[in-house]
């Protein structure tokens, strides 16, 4: 008989001793929800336990993100229940139906009669509040890109050792159907051997099959972890355009190769792809045309992705492929690079947390002694560049940051003297500059070419007059906690609001930055830079875990902010403190709260005035 | 006087409800299972009834009666049909109490029936049975109201099969209950007919207007 049956199988009723269950029967209503009802009904009957006995219903959250899809047997509104709180929660009928209201007496008698019964709902509560969380941060479930490398390589690796000739190199390749092979010298990696290198540096070379792979083997290749997540292997693979990652062990010894092929393997729709697109791009017109869906891309993305940090880093392989496909249609139309060269990201795409709003902060780090010619190429590829950014939705740099100004295209030495200059005589232009040219990475060019240079540029920071001015500069901006632990919100045309970029995120960068500096760490991404501090006898690891919790809140709660929106005038980076949820809220000032104490820290340890 | 005076104003107070909304009224859906079709042959053998405010069913509440009728126990059709046993005979009610509880029930509300007519049959023997008056404000026929939907639609009912409750309960994606128990049927009622006013999507629909419908 209804409703009994159904209850019998719903669980927790399904637990409850017969007469509990018949007794919760008797205390039940039930409603016919639709569309035009199923709001007042969730306002008028609440609070109560709402089980759904057939059609299907959103519950989604204030801000209109989809929570969970109600079908026949899913419950609802326990979480006001047992906290008391208001329910904030709307719901949008998908097909009409039927659903049985258990009042909150009734609930709390049930709830006292049988243990099995609560437990269920404050186990159920726990992993409510999470979704809850995620969907107002990061939405999402399954997300490939936190898998690890070793989920994913399948084979044993194949390998060789480096006096192995090319010709049996090739048989054993073609042996086993694979594109690249391990070169191994006892237990370690010391080279990598493609299709590629055997087309290009034997074939087309006339080269002899005895010759050994050492001569023609790409020598110590980029190589992950194997308990990385893919998106660090996809990086790496975009970031050095290789298409083979040789995957090592702690000890790094070779356990495996993984190929773009396999990322691409994962999902079609994943970045992988949307990055091999901008590849492919073979016109600035196309590489416009795939630009212009990155917004709508990322939108799913970070829907469906746990961690934000990764969209940040995302958003930087991005613009990185872009700004590679445009230099490689330069180089079509003008030739190679004449010398060498490394096009430097800065700023936020150099620490890998850009955002949609973010503009472009680039420039070119050139070889010594260039000829006029040479110069004018330069020049040429910056202007190129930096209008093709700009083409694909990457906004121009107001403060003229970008390869495009000669100022932003230097030699080494030009460069180095420029960082000499600012550690030196750190005026106030200076430390705002250091703030943003300290944050580099290159995203074109030969590796070693620029950290030979930047390994000078990371002494040059270490300079206890220069820290100690960086630290009094993070302390001139005091975070917006006001008496009582209230926020101090600006009175802008938006309404009140907090802008959690400058008073958040970029504090939090530049405090990391102040103790990777003093650390000579070259690396620019501020959890890399917390991570690698994590030995540092200056910050200590709980304090070290702290500003990477309240970054990784800040860039979530930014990312979210962001994406609401999008496509309005509205302040990308500044919101009203007043529309987040209550957890929200709380967490909000405890990432203020660590700041504060953070900026303290740095003034004591690094300013000789003492803060 | 007075008493002419009073049915007028109750004449009055009932045209005045039949001028709401069709959301503003209360319902008694009921359901009655009995050994046969002719109220003065066969048994009422079950009754059940449950008061709906829409969009709320008061389904907890509702009641369900067995009768037993003393020694005179007459099943007639195999007694799975109506999902009685021996076994709920043992709680039977006494008719005269049920009755007066059902008469209280009815009383400035709308009766809710799918095919009202045999139901209101037995309703009017057991009246005048027991000296129970039963006034509702005004009858609705589920059935009759899906009859009506089909004539409205040109729609051409192939067989009476269509207007069952479940294949009326189907058309409205409401679940599939098990048949034949009164107070199943009940809530089943109580459902399709809440279903069926909401599709019309005319929430300022008067009782007068709904009641035309069905």
């Amino acid at each position: 008989m209804e409703p009994q049956n159904f209850l019998q199988d719903c669980p927790p009723f399904d637990e409850l001793q017969a007469e509990q269950r018949q007794w919760a029967v008797s205390q039940l209503q039930s409603v016919y929800m639709n569309e035009q009802n199923c709001n007042d009904i969730l306002k008028e009957m609440r609070p109560a336990l709402f089980i759904v006995r057939s059609g299907a219903f959103d519950l989604r959250g204030s801000d209109g993100r989809l929570i969970e899809r109600l079908e026949s047997g899913d419950l609802f509104g326990y979480p006001s229940l047992l906290t008391g709180r208001e329910i904030v929660n709307k719901l949008k009928t998908i097909e009409d139906g039927i659903v049985y209201v258990l009042p909150q007496s009734a609930f709390d008698r049930l709830r006292n009669a049988s243990k099995t019964f609560e437990q269920y709902f404050i186990r159920a509560h726990g992993q409510r509040l999470l979704t809850e969380r995620r969907s107002e941060h990061d939405g999402g479930s399954d997300d490939w890109t936190e898998q690890a490398v070793s989920e994913v390589i399948s084979k044993a690796p194949v390998s060789l050792t480096s006096d192995t000739n090319i010709g049996a190199a090739a048989k054993l390749m073609s042996e086993h159907s694979i594109s690249s092979v391990l070169i191994v010298d006892d237990g370690q990696l010391v080279g990598i051997l493609t299709d590629r290198d055997l087309r290009n540096r034997v074939i087309a070379a006339g080269l002899s099959y005895d010759v050994n792979v050492a001569a023609v083997m790409t020598q110590l290749p980029e190589s992950v972890e194997e308990t990385r997540p893919l998106l660090d292997a996809l990086t790496l693979m975009t970031a050095n355009n290789v298409h083979h990652l040789p995957v090592v062990n702690s000890n790094n010894e070779p356990v495996g190769m993984l190929t773009a092929t396999d990322l691409i393997r994962q999902q079609r729709s994943e970045p992988v792809y949307l990055i091999s697109a901008i590849r492919k791009a073979d016109s600035r017109a196309k590489l416009v045309e795939e630009a212009e869906k990155i917004p709508d891309y990322l939108q799913t993305f970070a829907n469906r992705v746990k961690r934000t940090t990764v969209v940040g880093r995302l958003m930087a392989s991005l613009t990185d492929g872009m700004t590679r496909q445009l230099i490689q249609l330069y180089e079509k139309d003008y030739g190679v690079a004449p010398a060498q060269y490394s096009w430097l990201a800065f700023g936020s795409q150099g620490r890998e947390d850009q955002t949609l709003s973010s503009d472009q902060d680039n420039g070119l780090l050139l070889a010594n002694g260039l000829t006029d010619k040479q110069q004018a190429w330069f020049k040429g590829l910056g202007e190129y560049v930096c209008e093709g950014l700009h083409e694909c939705g990457i906004p121009l740099c107001p403060g003229n940051i970008m390869a495009s100004n000669p100022d932003c295209r230097g030699t080494t030495d030009q460069w180095l003297e420029r960082f000499k200059g600012w550690t030196q005589s750190p005026t106030p232009k200076a430390l705002m500059y250091c703030q943003i040219f300290f944050d580099s990475r290159a995203v074109v060019g030969n590796g070693k070419f620029y950290q030979q240079y930047r390994d000078q540029v990371a002494k040059l920071a270490q300079n206890d007059m220069f820290l100690g001015n960086l630290a009094i500069l993070v302390n001139r901006i005091s975070v917006p906690l006001g008496l009582f632990n209230r926020f101090r919100t600006e009175d802008t045309d938006d309404g009140d609001t907090i802008d959690i970029k400058r008073y958040g995120i970029a504090l939090i960068n530049d405090i990391a930055r102040i103790y990777s500096l003093q650390a000579g760490l070259t690396t620019p991404n501020t959890p890399a830079r917390l991570k690698a501090l994590e030995s540092s006898k200056l910050l200590n690891r709980r304090d070290n875990q702290s500003l990477l919790e309240a970054w990784q809140f800040l860039t979530q709660l930014r990312l979210n902010h962001q994406l609401t929106v999008w496509g309005t005038d509205k302040p990308k980076n500044a919101l009203d403190p007043d529309e987040l949820s209550t957890l929200s809220r709380r967490q909000l000032k405890s990432a203020f709260k660590i700041i504060k104490e953070a900026q303290q820290g740095v003034g004591l340890k690094f300013s000789r005035q003492g803060y | 006087m007075g008493q002419l005076l009073g049915r007028l104003a109750n004449w009055y107070q009932r045209r005045q409800q039949l001028q709401q909304s069709w959301l503003k009224q209360r319902y008694v859906a009921l359901d009655i299972e009995s050994a046969g079709l002719d109220p003065a042959r066969h048994q009422m053998l079950s009754i059940a009834w449950l008061s709906i405010n829409p969009p709320v069913m008061h389904t907890g509440s509702a009641q369900y009666h067995v009768f037993s009728h003393g020694q005179q126990l007459e099943l007639g059709q195999s007694p799975t049909i109506h999902g009685l046993t021996q076994q709920d005979f043992l709680h039977s009610s006494e008719p005269k109490q049920t009755f007066a509880m059902l008469s209280r029930a009815l009383t400035g509300a709308v009766l809710v029936c799918h095919h009202q007519g045999m139901d209101w049959r037995f309703l009017k023997y057991a009246e005048k049975q027991y000296g129970v008056p039963f006034k509702p404000l005004a009858i609705v026929d589920t059935l009759a109201f899906e009859k009506k939907r089909f004539d409205r639609r040109q729609q051409i009912l192939k067989d009476k099969g269509q207007l069952t409750l479940s294949a009326c309960r189907k058309r409205y994606n409401l679940p599939d209950y098990e048949a034949h128990h009164a107070l199943t049927d009940t809530l089943s009622c109580a459902e399709l007919f809440l279903a069926q006013a909401y599709s019309l999507q005319e929430p300022d629909l008067t009782l007068a207007q709904l009641s035309k419908l069905a």
